[in-house]
């Protein structure tokens, strides 16, 4: 019957393209063949997971001219199989992003042993890494999906992350404001839309009430007749908040495991016992799969083949500490607001600052059939300016640094956070794009309840572990502290006396802290997403090999092993002529 | 934190830092402290291991290193102060300047007058819009020759360079007899960015190819550079469709300008000069701070290093006047106009009180023949220059005997 | 007839150098060391030769260095083999030669300079 009408819509809605669909006894979709253009494919993808009683959509679709890339999971396995098993835990994490962080932080406190692998060399190297680190304040979703659940507890629970982590979040608040009369309505309707998802301390502000939070409109010529303030809205470096879970993770026993892709899981009676990696056979009893980009391949990996992951790349632009923010409270301008070509998936972003104020712009919202695609063009950082309502002040000159990310979605665009109902032990944390960063706590939390839950109703003792410490001290950060604090802290340890980073002030001695952290990070990135140096205009020019003889020097590495993001990214690729080379 | 007071802090130890701080002594300047973050002094010049410096100043032909090392060891031979190792953190517009190291810890130094000589960055890839990957392999020019002939260590085995100014010229052949290939330099403007003699002995030497015109328009390469495309590229610099080609390196050099370094002098309120992208200066080479003087490539970029540690010498006299109480007090100042085809000049602005000899450093807007420069005060004649030609990447200079008015510099052909 | 760059300074001068009777005819130069430039460009063209040296126990491991001297065109990638087997030792003063009569080219080998 659903299969029936799925098609029906198909063949009416899309007549044109070689499209079917099958509907298995979840209700899960699987579509197969050739659409025109890859837009098709994604459009054809909504539109089914919109028909009524469909679970979730899976894609095997194709566009035409269009390389869907499949990644090749055979060397991986190939390599861990000859390695036999080197690991055994009770649960085993996919991915290192802020959704893998955020459960191995939530979970480390259980008397459980956890284990987190990790394609990539260091924390927060897939989706967590470029995005725009939003703390949404949760209005703006669809009401009674699970993201908007997510992310109000999300949200909330930062608080706590904060406390505990010092993740360095910041929150400034959001406005939504209008400058016409007519637009009115707007505002009300956002205000009701809030309040189905239940998002705390909204507030309708008077033109009075809103210059004396934000004097920057006026003083720029715009006039509010009124807005919505948001007070919950926070903002974050995202991959900063996966260095602060995973370290605290640590503290209290996670490992995690770098460089290690899972390329085929191990199943037992459709029960996970383990997975094979490129470093080994890992056994384990619960496997999650915070895989992000790849969670759809882990899920069929599991034979649970439940959604199909899209990315949704977005472009974002960051400036000049000296071109800092125009608004202090990141704002949305309702009135006369057309952004072209706009996601309807996806809201896009516009312009706010970043915890340590700078202006960032975007992210854009390009769907890109290639889940590693994350390449910059011109019309993704002219559609981030455009995101701008024309600002005066702003200039592209001062753009510092062009970057694009990717969002995991599926086609339901709603999270999946569930234990699977075909392989038990496996447990869902995915497709968790915007607002994903926001999310996280309450994905961590649901998720580990999820796992917790099961080991109760199996009768095991399961229970905090006595001597589990929630706190991350706070790390030195030289830049915020007063001059009196500076040559007080040089005195005690002369390495924070030598400035490493002179455009972020990052001293040597916040290098060497991370580098002798819990999670040991190896790369200029790893190093840059935990101290800043190489963040700020000039882009590490200055201090990119004095960064990498620090990290050659302190882990012991020959330089040219040093790279600059993951395995194969070296900087250097060779010494010079040694003495006796005859070249 | 330790307390100081000095007569002249000079914050920069390169070209233009060792030339204020010796001269500023050679004035007569009582305590002279020079500030350095480097572990050693120089500056840039440390890895300019090349030849061609200082046939002005010293009418000899030295590598860079050579010329940092004669106006070293003359500052090293008197008793300016020299802190290495030491950043310049902030500067305030009284002239206190926080700086820290790791032996002093934070010092609040409260200068009589202060020289900036912080020099100058170079342009990164974002900064010129280039779209793509973001691999391991895409480095700045600065870079490359740091990791090469202070570090010794390479960072590819075949290379494009983007930009065919000095550094991207030099950088073609410093690569080139250290084994790395080569594949061309590329110019997104029409015409050659640097000089044509070092088109000459760094690329033609070597049968590197220059294009001009084009430019590189994408990276490729998730991990490490895999390759480039390049394509012609219009007055606007856009890629023109169908002339795109890929070009197969796994080292992308960017010598695609320089920035001055000036975050401490806006910290210091200092007004900027849009065009020269440096602190507006008045004949005594004094911001629109009192006390506070640029010299070097913090000021503007220059091409020639002689001009820098002159325009250093120059505000470490104006430093010293200052010290006597010779510039104190309001004063007028009148522009100085960059004329028929000249792009900018530095100094920007002269006192109504000046008087005496005084050099300007000035770019023309395109590439000129036979030409004639003419400084007029007031509509008089002051100073001319006569030269065979003249081009956006050769600075010009010209020294005129002021005596107060509004000047204007203008370059004709004749 | 042959035409040559000159690299003695920033003027680069295109410089004309006519083989005639009476030896060559050289024109389009501005001074006199053009005039040499071009002599030698046309008879057997010099350079300078920059490049760095391993050195040992200094604050870093590349000494510049600089031939006392133009070298012959032709021997650059000889002179850049032959420093594979130069090693530097700390302290050295700028100026100091490192090898005599480098690669038989008549000039030295000289640290371009000093480091402690």
């Amino acid at each position: 019957m659903l299969e029936k009408t799925v098609n029906e819509m198909l063949a009416k809605t899309f007549p044109d393209e070689k499209v079917t669909a099958t509907v298995d006894e979840r209700r899960i979709v699987h579509l197969a063949g050739e659409c025109s253009t890859y837009q098709t494919l994604i459009d054809v993808g909504h539109a089914v997971a919109h028909v009524e009683g469909v679970r979730n959509v899976v894609s095997d679709m194709t566009a035409r001219g269009v390389v869907m890339k499949k990644k090749d999971y055979t060397p991986f396995v190939e390599a861990g199989e000859k390695k036999g098993v080197v690991e055994e835990c009770d649960v085993l994490i996919v991915g290192a992003g802020i959704i893998g962080c955020g459960i191995a932080r939530e979970i480390a406190k259980y008397n459980l042993k956890v284990l987190v692998a990790e394609m990539g060399d260091d924390v927060s190297t897939g989706c967590s890494k470029a995005n725009n680190g939003c703390i949404h304040h949760g209005m703006a979703v669809k009401p009674g999906t699970l993201k908007s659940e997510m992310n109000r507890i999300g949200n909330k629970r930062y608080d706590d992350w904060e406390r505990e982590l010092h993740v360095g979040m910041i929150r400034p608040g959001y406005l939504e404001v209008v400058t016409k009369m007519e637009d009115l309505p707007k505002v009300y309707a956002r205000f009701e839309l809030g309040l189905k998802n239940k998002v705390p301390g909204m507030k309708i502000l008077t033109p009075e009430q809103i210059n004396e939070i934000e004097p920057a409109y006026e003083q720029n010529g715009i006039h509010p007749v009124a807005a919505l303030y948001l007070p919950n809205f926070g903002l974050v470096e995202t991959p900063y908040v996966c260095v602060a879970l995973a370290e605290n993770a640590a503290t209290n026993g996670v490992r995690f495991l770098f460089n290690t892709t899972v390329g085929k899981v191990l199943t037992e009676d459709h029960k996970i016992v383990g997975v094979v990696t490129n470093k080994g056979i890992i056994k384990c009893r619960y496997l999650v799969n915070a895989a992000g980009m790849y969670a759809d391949d882990i899920a069929e990996m599991a034979g649970d083949r439940l959604f199909t992951i899209h990315n949704r790349r977005g472009t974002i632009a960051i400036f000049d500490k000296a071109t800092p923010p125009t608004f202090h409270i990141p704002t949305a301008i309702l009135s006369g607001l057309v952004k072209k070509g706009k996601n309807v998936e996806s809201k896009g972003g516009g312009m706010h600052p970043t915890p340590e104020n700078n202006l960032l712009i975007g992210p854009s919202a390009e769907e890109v059939p290639d889940k590693e695609d994350t390449e910059t063009y011109e019309w993704g950082v002219d559609y981030c300016m455009e995101c701008c309502f024309q600002d005066p002040l702003l200039h592209k000159g001062d753009i510092i640094k062009i970057f694009a990310g990717a969002r995991p979605a599926d086609f339901m665009e709603d999270f999946t956070i569930e234990m699977s109902d075909v392989t038990d032990g496996l447990v869902h944390a995915c497709c968790t794009q915007s607002p994903g960063v926001a999310s996280s706590p309450g994905v961590a939390d649901r998720t580990v309840g999820i796992i917790v839950d099961d080991l109760l109703k199996k009768g095991e003792d399961v229970h905090v572990k006595p001597d589990y410490n929630p706190y991350r001290e706070k790390p030195v950060e030289f830049r915020h502290m007063t001059r009196e604090e500076q040559d007080a802290l040089i005195a005690k340890d002369p390495r924070y006396g030598r400035i490493v980073c002179r455009c972020e002030q990052v001293t040597e001695g916040e290098i060497l802290d991370v580098l002798h952290s819990p999670v040991v990070p190896h790369s200029i990135t790893a190093i840059k997403n935990r101290t800043r140096a190489g963040m700020g205009r000039c882009q590490g020019g200055f201090c990119q090999p004095r960064v990498l003889e620090i990290i050659a020097r302190e882990l012991g590495e020959d330089w040219i092993k040093v790279n600059l993001n993951g395995e194969g990214s070296n900087i250097l690729v060779s010494a010079n002529r040694e003495e006796g080379d005859e070249q | 934190m330790k307390n100081i007071s000095v007569d002249i802090a000079v914050i920069g130890g390169g070209p233009a830092g060792l030339a204020a701080a010796l001269e500023a002594k050679e004035q007569g300047a009582g305590r002279v402290l020079l500030l350095e973050r480097d572990g050693d002094l120089g500056g840039i010049l440390q890895q300019c291991i090349h030849d061609g410096f200082g046939l002005h100043r010293f009418g000899a032909r030295l590598s860079g290193t050579e010329y940092a090392q004669r106006y070293a060891d003359m500052v090293r031979a008197t008793d300016i102060e020299i802190k290495l190792d030491t950043m310049v953190i902030e500067l305030t517009k009284d002239r206190v300047i926080y700086a820290m190291n790791p032996t002093d810890g934070m010092m609040r130094i409260e200068c009589g007058a202060v020289v900036l000589a912080m020099g100058c960055r170079e342009r990164t890839a974002s900064q010129v819009f280039l779209y793509g990957f973001r691999p391991a392999g895409v480095l700045t020019a600065g870079s490359v020759q740091r990791y090469i002939n202070m570090e010794g260590y390479l960072p590819g085995k075949t290379a494009v360079i983007l930009g065919s100014g000095d550094i991207g010229l030099i950088m073609a052949r410093r690569m080139t007899l250290e084994g790395i290939t080569v594949k061309g330099v590329y110019e997104a403007a029409p015409h050659l960015g640097g000089l044509m003699r070092n088109k000459v002995q760094c690329l033609d030497d070597y049968n590197i190819p220059l294009h001009v015109g084009m430019s590189v328009v994408r990276v490729h390469g998730k991990k490490r550079v895999e390759g480039v495309t390049v394509a012609k590229v219009g007055p606007d610099f856009r890629a023109i469709p169908g002339t795109e080609e890929f070009i197969p390196c796994d080292l992308l050099v960017l010598a695609v300008g320089l920035i001055p370094e000036n975050e401490l002098s806006r910290g210091a309120q200092v007004e900027m000069d849009n065009k020269t992208r440096g602190p507006v200066l008045d004949n005594n080479f004094m911001t629109s701070v009192p006390g506070i003087f640029a010299a070097g490539n913090v000021a503007v970029v220059f091409d020639l290093v002689d001009y820098v540690s002159a325009s250093g010498a120059a505000a470490a006299r104006g430093a010293v006047r200052f010290l006597k109480g010779e510039l104190g007090g309001a004063c007028e100042y009148r522009p100085v106009t960059a004329g028929e085809n000249v792009n900018f000049v530095v100094p920007q602005r002269v006192r109504t009180d000046a008087e005496g000899p005084t050099s300007f450093y000035l770019r023309v807007r395109q590439p000129l023949k036979k030409v004639r420069l003419v400084c007029e005060e007031e509509g008089k004649e002051i100073a001319s220059v006569r030269a065979t030609h003249a081009a956006p990447p050769e600075m010009m200079s010209f020294e005129a005997k002021l005596s107060g008015g509004a000047l204007t510099v203008s370059v004709t052909e004749v | 007839m042959a035409q040559y760059t000159c690299i003695v300074c920033p003027n680069s001068c295109l410089i004309t150098v006519e083989e005639g009777e009476n030896g060559l005819k050289i024109t389009g130069n501005q001074c006199k060391r053009g005039e040499a430039f071009a002599k030698s460009e046309h008879e057997h063209p010099l350079r300078m030769f920059t490049s760095t040296v391993k050195i040992e126990g200094a604050r870093l491991p590349r000494l510049s260095v600089v031939t006392s001297g133009e070298i012959p065109k032709e021997k650059l990638f000889e002179c850049q083999k032959a420093l594979n087997h130069v090693v530097a030792h700390a302290p050295v003063s700028c100026g100091d030669v490192l090898v005599k009569d480098f690669c038989h080219t008549g000039v030295d080998l000289l640290a371009s300079r000093s480091m402690k």
